[in-house]
This record gives structure tokens, sequence and C-alpha cells, in this order.
């Protein structure tokens, strides 16, 4: 995951990041919230900011053609979170099906690296309990947690 | 260009404090949360399950 990065902001708590997408559309403010569902169980919210309105769009689709860079960003904000919050969970789940199995997608290419730190199960639609992920079979959201003992 | 130019003029600090202001410290505002917070209402299994694993690292 050494990929090419946007440098990003974050709140003293570390639930709120916020970065500039730069690409074929012009500057799109992208904005990453960790919202707590439950004590230290998070949600990853992640989409754009319309500063006209002051609103977060988590459906919007900017085609800003830095798909890679922005999603590598949020990748960071993932590390940064759990340096501060390491006994936390994080759900993982796309706004779209297609979102998600895009978030699958870049599980599976890169569980080698993301297993050497964290752990990840996921959550079949309809399903009640985790399990260990088989990308064969489509998740309906994914979980995180940092490793006690890299 | 316009719309550029605005974007620009606010940094990434700026707009963190404009979502504070407006959603809060501890920010819940997507459907897919809210939703998330039922299912784990609903679903006592899953939610014991999570809290094992919270468990499970200290």
């Amino acid at each position: 995951m050494n990929r090419d990065k946007y440098k990003y902001s974050s709140d003293n708590q570390h639930l709120i990041f916020s970065f500039f997408s730069i690409g074929k559309q012009g500057v799109i403010t992208k904005v990453v919230v960790y919202e707590e569902i439950e004590d230290g169980m998070y949600n990853l919210a992640f989409g754009d900011y319309n500063y006209l309105i002051g609103e977060i769009d988590d459906k919007a689709i900017s085609n800003n053609g830095d798909t890679i860079k922005v999603l590598a960003t949020v990748i960071e904000t993932i590390k940064d979170f759990f340096v501060y919050k390491p006994e936390s969970v994080i759900f993982i789940q796309g706004s779209t099906s297609n979102r998600t199995k895009l978030y699958a997608k870049i599980i599976r290419d890169n569980l080698s690296e993301i297993e050497t730190e964290y752990q990840i199960l996921a959550l079949e639609t309809e399903s009640t309990s985790l399990d260990i992920p088989d990308f064969k079979k489509e998740y309906s959201k994914f979980v995180i947690l940092k490793k006690q003992n890299p | 260009m316009k719309k550029e130019k605005v974007i620009l003029s606010l940094d990434a600090d700026e707009i963190i404090a404009q979502i504070k202001e407006k959603y809060g410290e501890t920010p819940i505002f997507t459907e897919k949360a809210k939703k998330l917070q039922e299912e784990l209402r609903e679903n006592p299994k899953l939610a014991a399950q999570i809290a094992s694993l919270k468990k499970d690292k200290k």
C-alpha cells in the first residue's frame, strides 16, 4: 500500500479527517469521519464535502480520476485512527453495493500486508456473525481491528 | 473556476471546524451508521462477538 497519497488534516480526537482531491474535475474536498455507533465501535464514513451547504455527501461520485490516491489516503486515516484508538473496531461498508465491492477488492488485493498489523472480518447480508473473509462471497460490511502485537 | 477559488480559500482545518460546528464533536450523520446502530441493537450475537474481539485485545 505504498501508493501516492494526499496530505490530510485531522481534528484533535482523530475522528474527522479532510483532504483535497485534485484531478480532472478540479479540486474536491474529501472528508473521512469515524462515527462512534457504540462504545469503541466506529463506522467509517467517507464522502465529498459540499462547502456551500456545509454537508457531507457520502453518495457523491466525483469521477476525479484519482480513486487510487484518494483510497490510499483513506487507508492512511485508518492507520492514524488506530494509533490513537488501538482498541477500537471500525466497520467499513460502502454507501452502495458497488462501493462495498470496491472496498472488498482493495482489502483482498492488500490482505497479506493488512494482516501484518490488522485483523479483518466480514459480515454477509442477513448473517448474524462475523467470519474470516472468503472473497468468493459477497459481504455487506467488513470489520477491522488492530492486532495487539503485530 | 470560481468554485475552485472558493474551495481553495478554505483549508482542511477550517473544513473540519465547519463539520464540527454542524455535526458536533462526535458526529453521526450517515444513514448507514444509523442503520448499523439498529442492527447491533437487534443482533445481540453480533454485538457480543465484537465486544469479545475487543476484550481479547486488552
